[in-house]
């Protein structure tokens, strides 16, 4: 029975694995990054709206006997221009639910990229272990920097939709948007939380194999060749 | 010697002829290593008085009893380690 190979193949589909979540957390940072961008379009949208398609009322004051004028949107300018903003945000949560699935065993995407020639052919553990590292890191560090965009984008997202949809006070300001800021980082928290359990479960998987070869390692050079291995 | 020779290099060599007696290319091609990788670790691996070379046999390559211990010390080792170390499913 080929036990080696079965090892090195078992290894191979570990770091194909890993090379997909690496691929998941580069479209999570695309989308989170759209996600804002496409916040701040539908804020410049708004504006534009209220200078070129603003719904002038004037209506009489009751005790001066004066009129007075407001400018306000028509219905449709909130919700069509805050749609791309959260077709994105809803992509980029798919990407995080997806990769935490993937680590946990699901078929991978078809579309998820493969090892490049040198890993698939390689036969070196090492080479293909620490590429499997550097990876990692490198998706923990793009899922890092990809909840800020996230965070603000969601703050500018929340704080559009209660300006505009409700009526102004007091209301608004101590309680509706302290409430829904404190809202918004629980859930973002809870995301934040599911990114950081997948790649450290990787990480982990990965650490105890570099530590536990290096002791089989350096007990076979002991045993058959009566040395260390040199670094 | 080597500086630091690949443990899985050295198992595939080592598995490969745990099955029996092997010409030259075809331990090469069994191990998957290209040829001067190959000539370095049949080097060690001789050295090591892990594989002999059986000259009443046309020179084919094999096990020493150190080398079947040492097999069989590396596939238990790595086996213990490495597998199952991915997910079940896979595609």
């Amino acid at each position: 029975m080929a036990v080696i190979a079965g090892v090195q193949d078992e290894l191979r589909a570990l770091a194909i694995r890993v090379r997909a979540a690496a691929w998941r957390s580069y479209r999570f940072s695309w989308f989170a990054w759209g996600f804002l961008v496409a916040t701040i379009a539908g804020e410049g949208l708004i504006v534009l709206a209220y200078i070129f398609l603003p719904v002038v009322t004037t209506a009489p004051t009751p005790t001066l006997g004066g009129s007075y004028t407001t400018f306000t949107l028509p219905i449709w300018v909130v919700p069509l221009t805050q749609t791309p903003a959260l077709v994105v945000l809803g992509l980029a949560i798919r990407e995080l639910l997806l990769a935490r699935r993937e680590a946990q065993g699901s078929p991978l995407s078809p579309y998820a990229p493969h090892l490049s020639a040198e890993e698939a052919e390689d036969p070196s553990w090492t080479f293909l272990v620490q590429k499997a590292q550097q990876r990692i890191t490198h998706a923990k560090n793009e899922t890092d920097w990809s909840f800020p965009p996230i965070l603000v984008g969601g703050f500018v997202f929340a704080e559009l939709l209660i300006v505009n949809l409700l009526p102004s006070g007091a209301l608004l300001f101590f309680v509706v948007l302290p409430l829904t800021g404190a809202l918004l980082s629980v859930l973002f928290w809870l995301l934040y939380r599911v990114a950081r359990r997948w790649i450290r479960g990787y990480q982990t998987l990965l650490d105890r194999l570099v530590g536990e070869f290096a002791t089989l390692e350096s007990e076979f050079f002991w045993h058959f060749v009566g040395t260390q291995p040199s670094p | 010697m080597m500086a630091r020779p690949d443990l899985f290099v050295i198992g595939r060599l080592l598995e490969a002829l745990n099955g029996g007696r092997l010409r030259r290319t075809q331990l090469q091609q069994r191990a998957g290593v290209n040829y001067t990788v190959f000539q370095r670790y049949l080097e060690l691996l001789v050295h090591l008085d892990l594989i002999k070379e059986v000259t009443e046999d046309e020179g084919r390559l094999d096990l020493t009893p150190r080398g079947v211990e040492a097999y069989r010390f590396l596939s238990e080792g790595l086996s213990r380690i490495f597998g199952p170390v991915a997910p079940s499913h896979r595609t």
